[in-house]
């Protein structure tokens, strides 16, 4: 999914925005071109259709998409990147959304978002995550790592409800080996990673705690990203189920 | 808050949106998308609502067993009294099985019977069984009865004419009932969806209006106006996205969870117990009611929100796990909300509150970007740091450390043993 949408930093980034009310889109435009030369409006777009018919037309590199879109069959964000991904294959997507529900997070994630950010993010932040985005990495805010962590780590003990699989733990102690095979279960370095993140940490500061490089961490974020669109566990296959979206 | 009421959506109740929350394929039809925001603020307000009503509602209605014993007593009284005033056998009997067809029939109202005890009562093929019996049982005892002075082949005759009779008069009676049932099904639906956009107006009212007002009146004073919108957003989302029993406890009785919109300091029931010190003056947590075991995220999500409406700075605050709040996390507790006093205090933004559920341990973990500060160089007098985190925790059983480094700015570690 990578691939060919990673450009060097010189690189115009072009950006479609999403959104269905006006006065934030404008809000979102004017901060970014006000904020940085290397970033360009590609198109914007208020509804699922327009919005599938935008991204199709222009092909951005990086879409800020809100989660809540009118239109469609009311899907919203993951209608759109599911609808857009036939014309648009190399387009990344950041969810732009005030909603912090699991529920909105998982089904936009699953859809194939690399990252979620609330609206209330500052715009430096912003412009630092679509620059993250577009270099091919996954955005993860403190919310979106506990969210992770609820959903596919291992710090569920009491059980909550029903019949939960007993943990399988990983005996993976350096925690960098390729578990391409457990997508269910975050090894115990990315727990770390996912843990620091959820506790304020930048990426810049996770290398320095576990003394890993800044790429390392994007690395580990990306992995879990995937594991996180691929997994089938609980809560996160039943939201893919109930959504259609697997 | 009983949980027997969940034991299912009533059938009696007519809900506009799906009285589904639980998402276990409810979706009505199959669109191949329904939006989330429609299913959780709909079917959670719906359930807040009816949670509340249920819980409202002091007189139960009898059960089956109830219901059976009072009319075997009823019905043997009966019997007696008639075989003592000395009516013939056969009239006593009919009139035994005329009494109890027509009470076992009547006991399947709604009335009597709790619809919400027995959700499968008005609906199941045991209605049809026992309606059918009730009825063979009444006509049998009538014409048990009038067989004391008919003869069999009139009785017979009787019997078929006034069923006949019975036929023509349902025949003229049905469109009138049937207008009449499909009336009060949409009036229910009328009724339920009208009580909801009430519950919405009177709530935004309270609380978006409110604070729109107060945004008007201080917006000369910007920190104050972050501040105010800060506060109703959390509000707001809490309502929309959290969980239904919070929102249906914020709804229902405005206690510490519903704070006012106000920004103000929330309520101080218990006092701090570190003394005097700087968190004497700091805003003590909002201590739920002590019996409520209350799920841990929601204290602390509501005592960061006490810290960040006095303060006036935001707090990122991220739950993994949960465990319901008992009295040994009591220290936790008051130690993160005096680390978060602190990092609103002298620390800068992001402010980022962190805690983990584990197996036999909660960590809080409480992040600031400010300047950091020399943690063995304290200045005289830092009672807060030095007792009401360090020592509160140390004779709680559990463990606080605090990192600080210039310009990466302060994080407090705290650690606390679950005994079971």
């Amino acid at each position: 999914m990578t691939g060919e949408a990673v450009g060097d930093n010189v690189r115009r980034i072009r950006i479609g925005v999403v959104d269905d009310h006006d006065l934030f889109r404008a809000g979102v435009i004017a901060a970014i071109t006000s904020a940085a030369d290397d970033l360009e409006i590609v198109g914007q777009a208020g509804d699922v259709e327009s919005s599938v018919r935008m991204i199709a037309e222009t092909k951005p590199d990086v879409v800020l998409l809100d989660v809540h879109v009118p239109g469609g069959e009311g899907g919203g964000g993951s209608e759109i990147i599911l609808r857009s991904m036939p014309y648009a294959p190399h387009t990344l997507y950041l969810a732009l959304s005030v909603s912090d529900a699991p529920v909105d997070v998982g089904a936009v994630i699953r859809a194939g978002a690399r990252g979620y950010v609330t609206k209330t993010i500052t715009a430096d932040d912003l412009i630092a995550s679509i620059r993250q985005v577009a270099e091919g990495y996954a955005v993860f805010s403190p919310k979106l790592a506990g969210f992770v962590l609820n959903a596919l780590g291992p710090a569920q003990s009491p059980p909550a409800s029903g019949a939960r699989t007993p943990q399988p733990t990983v005996p993976d102690l350096d925690g960098d080996l390729d578990d391409d095979i457990d997508i269910d279960v975050l090894s115990p370095r990315e727990q770390e990673v996912m843990r620091l993140i959820a506790r304020g940490y930048s990426y810049k500061e996770v290398a320095a705690e576990l003394f890993i490089s800044i790429k390392t961490v994007e690395t580990h974020v990306s992995k879990v990203l995937r594991k996180l669109q691929l997994s089938n566990r609980g809560e996160l296959a039943r939201w893919a189920a109930h959504r259609r979206i697997v | 808050m009983a949980e027997p009421n969940r034991m299912g959506p009533s059938p009696g109740r007519t809900h506009p949106a799906g009285s589904d929350s639980s998402g276990t394929g409810a979706g009505a039809g199959d669109p191949a998308f329904d939006s989330p925001l429609r299913r959780t603020t709909l079917s959670s307000l719906v359930d807040a609502a009816s949670r509340i009503r249920e819980s409202q509602r002091n007189v139960r209605p009898a059960t089956v067993g109830v219901v059976t014993a009072l009319v075997g007593v009823l019905a043997i009284g009966l019997t007696t009294w008639g075989v003592m005033v000395g009516l013939p056998d056969r009239v006593v009997v009919g009139l035994s099985m005329v009494f109890i067809g027509v009470a076992v029939g009547w006991a399947q109202m709604s009335f009597v019977m709790d619809d919400q005890l027995h959700p499968e009562m008005h609906t199941s093929r045991i209605t049809i069984v026992v309606t059918a019996v009730s009825m063979m049982t009444t006509i049998v005892g009538v014409l048990v009865m009038f067989s004391t002075v008919l003869r069999l082949v009139s009785l017979i005759q009787g019997a078929v004419a006034g069923f006949v009779m019975i036929l023509a008069l349902g025949v003229i009676i049905a469109p009138w009932w049937i207008s009449l049932v499909s009336d009060l099904g949409m009036q229910r639906a009328r009724t339920a969806s009208e009580e909801l956009r009430a519950d919405i107006a009177s709530r935004l009212h309270d609380s978006v209006l409110q604070t729109l007002a107060l945004i008007q009146m201080q917006s000369g004073d910007a920190t104050k106006v972050a501040a105010l919108a800060r506060a109703q957003e959390r509000d707001l989302r809490e309502w929309l996205y959290g969980d239904p029993e919070a929102a249906a406890s914020s709804m229902g009785a405005p206690g510490p969870a519903a704070m006012p919109a106000t920004g103000s300091v929330p309520p101080s029931e218990p006092p701090m117990k570190a003394g005097p010190g700087p968190s004497a003056a700091a805003p003590p947590p909002a201590v739920p009611p002590p019996g409520a075991r209350e799920p841990l995220s929601r204290v602390i999500k509501r005592v960061s929100a006490g810290v960040e409406d006095a303060r006036e700075k935001p707090i990122d605050v991220v739950v993994v796990g949960e465990c319901p709040y008992t009295p040994n996390l009591e220290a936790l507790l008051y130690a993160a909300v005096e680390a978060m006093n602190n990092a609103a205090k002298h620390g800068a933004a992001p402010i980022s509150v962190y805690a983990e559920v584990g197996a036999d341990r909660v960590q809080v973990f409480v992040r600031d970007h400010g300047g950091g500060f020399d943690v063995d160089r304290l200045p005289a007098g830092h009672l807060g740091v030095k007792e009401s985190i360090l020592g509160r925790m140390k004779r709680a059983g559990g463990t606080a450390e605090i990192v600080s480094r210039p310009g990466w700015g302060t994080e407090v570690r705290l650690t606390q043993p679950l005994r079971s």
